[in-house]
């Protein structure tokens, strides 16, 4: 790596990947978690599985050589579901992320930077989003707005905005006092520069651990609402697989609900994995 | 400031959080579309009947009237009439949360007692491979949905091995515990261990215990995760403390160290955690209550969100969020108690 680079932001981002050190094994094994659970559902249509909506016969049937996976209570195919159910999940992760970064980001900076009145209000109202239980605030969003991909996204959006606020404020609480940033502004740098180059490199890692711990529990909340059953129940999605096998794991029906149980289980561990390893490897104190 | 000016303090923040949320989910709740007086009388009404209806649950009016008078309402414990069936809001919220609370605490239990341990275990034994395993079970935990570690329990322990009950909070058809009664006094508290060790009665004390055990547990052992990885953190700060340092340079031994110096000035921290996690505590129940058929206020929320009865389910949020403001509040105080330096 170039000296400059590690003043550059894309220095700042991609520093933690390369080298040796703490966290590293982690970043890995997440990444290669993550790029396994991506390219599956990206590939799904060229994989030549069955179709995951198709109601067959064979009512849930366990493993055989003609449903290696089994089937459901719809008689439909559990390897086809299995690798169709990620699609949904991962846009809907995807597009929450956009909607909180879009948000949050500025709305913690200009917060902080400003001060005062306007503060304290967004302040009080992110605070009072972020207290409440952000799966029962996303339930209602979904219940008033319906089912589609927007809407789930912006449901997590709504109830994530919040942790980006916070990290972003208080980071630019605690770096807008900083001498180099007085020296920058008393030889008459303007407050977008200080900001883009001063005070945002510094957010950036702050951000990207929240930004993937945001990917894991846009999965899980997103999973949560289908397997409640409030989604759209006709979607192949590893939440509605495990909705339709709470109903037949008592009779014994355990391939329903474990392949796909596992695939949310693998998506959400790699992004966390990724997060607590690039916390690692940016904040020493973790180690 | 004392501690009684900063509880003051404290106690009038938390209005306008319940203010906030209420006002949002209020809001929220009228953009829904359908009339809950059409879907009860399935849509073949006369005009005249719809009028009243609509009156008697207060639909006719302004919508700043509504809020005004749902407002003034809550002051007085009234939450509405449910638009299902007409009956009180909050007593249907009230019969529903005991069972909530008795899920919610169990699970938080078993939480605080996991996290702490293998938290301070990683801490103590640093960059060893107790340490990378506590690390990887505190990732896998929080990663793991609650709802997948649930079904399997469900699958493992009562398909497999029937060994405990996968539904319910007591035997299909058994009695619920009545409690305690000293004269005219009768202690009822609908948390079913606590009541059936008031009424003596050891059966229903082991049944109602078989039947949290799945569910807290799946619970607990998801939110355990934030918990390890805090007091890990924590603890391995404590124990770069100089006055850790200066306890072992005077020679007492590692273990009165670590466990009467340094646990105690780390679980601080950890008690301000505490509050948001009650929030995840809550989550986690809508799920497993769900899951396990328990008769909670998440399960209430689930049932009556298909009904579309806003009253309830503005009734279950504002609930919910005084709820919280009360628990942030308690923890609050808690620690400007334990530490004095907050009160300054």
């Amino acid at each position: 790596m170039k000296k400059s680079d590690r003043f550059s932001v894309a220095g700042r981002l991609f520093a933690p990947l390369v080298g040796k050190g703490s966290g590293r094994g982690f970043m890995l094994a997440g990444l290669a978690m993550v790029v396994f659970v991506v390219a599956m559902s990206v590939l799904a249509p060229f994989l030549g599985t069955q179709n995951p909506t198709y109601l067959g016969t064979k009512v849930d049937s366990p493993p055989s050589p003609q449903h290696p996976l089994g089937t459901d209570i719809g008689a439909r195919d559990m390897l086809a579901r299995v690798v169709w159910g990620g699609r949904f999940l991962l846009v809907v992760a995807v597009l929450a992320v956009i909607f909180c970064m879009a948000v949050g980001i500025p709305l913690g900076l200009l917060s902080a930077y400003r001060g005062g009145m306007v503060d304290r209000v967004v302040t009080l109202v992110l605070d009072s989003i972020y207290a409440f239980p952000s799966l029962i605030f996303a339930l209602i969003i979904v219940i008033v707005f319906g089912t589609s991909v927007f809407v789930y996204a912006l449901a997590i959006a709504v109830v994530y905005v919040p942790s980006y606020f916070r990290v972003v404020r208080s980071q630019t609480l605690t770096v807008k006092e900083l001498p180099y940033v007085d020296a920058a502004r008393s030889s008459g740098a303007g407050h977008l520069a200080i900001i883009r180059k001063y005070i945002w490199p510094n957010i950036i890692p702050s951000v990207v651990t929240v930004a993937t711990i945001n990917f894991a529990d846009a999965i899980l909340i997103t999973a949560g609402l289908d397997f409640i059953g409030v989604g759209d129940l006709t979607r192949p999605d590893w939440g509605v697989d495990l909705y339709y096998g709470r109903s037949t794991v008592l009779s014994g029906a355990w391939w329903v609900i474990a392949f796909s149980g596992l695939m949310i289980l693998v998506t959400t561990l790699g992004f966390s994995l990724i997060s607590e390893g690039y916390a690692e490897r940016t904040n020493p104190k973790l180690r | 400031m004392g501690l009684r000016d900063y509880v003051i303090i404290r106690v009038l923040l938390t209005i306008p959080l319940v203010l906030i949320l209420l006002s949002v989910v209020f809001l929220l709740i009228r953009v829904l579309p359908g009339n809950p007086c059409l879907l009860k009388f399935e849509h073949n009404l006369d005009p005249q009947d719809l009028a009243t209806c609509e009156r008697s649950l207060g639909l006719s009016k302004p919508l700043y009237v509504q809020f005004a008078e749902y407002f003034v309402g809550l002051f007085r414990g009234n939450l509405g009439l449910s638009m299902v069936d007409f009956q009180p809001v909050s007593a249907q919220i009230v019969s529903r949360f005991p069972a909530t609370i008795e899920l919610t605490l169990y699970a938080f239990l078993i939480a605080v007692v996991v996290g702490i341990v293998l938290g301070s275990l990683g801490a103590t034994k640093r960059g060893s491979v107790t340490d990378g395993a506590v690390k990887v079970i505190g990732i896998l935990l929080y990663s793991w949905p609650v709802f997948f570690l649930g079904l399997i329990f469900q699958l493992i322990f009562g398909v497999y091995l029937h060994w405990l009950p996968t539904s319910g909070r007591l035997c299909p058809g058994c009695q619920v515990p009545q409690g305690l009664t000293i004269g005219s006094v009768h202690i009822q508290t609908g948390l079913y261990t606590v009541d059936s060790v008031l009424a003596g009665n050891l059966s229903a004390f082991v049944d109602s215990v078989s039947h949290l055990i799945l569910p807290a547990t799946a619970l607990g052992l998801v939110i355990s995760g934030v918990f390890i990885r805090i007091t890990r953190t924590n603890m391995l700060e404590t124990l770069r403390a100089d006055y850790v340092t200066a306890a072992r340079a005077r020679g007492l031994k590692g273990r009165t160290v670590v466990y009467g110096y340094a646990l105690r000035n780390a679980l601080l921290p950890v008690v301000t955690v505490m509050g948001l996690q009650f929030a995840l505590l809550l989550s986690g129940a809508v799920l497993t209550e769900t899951e396990f058929n328990i008769d909670g206020l998440g399960r209430f929320l689930v049932d009556r969100v298909n009904y579309l009865d806003y009253t309830a389910i503005q009734g279950a949020v504002v609930f919910i969020a005084i709820l919280i403001a009360t628990v942030a509040l308690l923890i609050d105080i808690l620690y400007a108690y334990l530490d004095p330096r907050v009160r300054l």
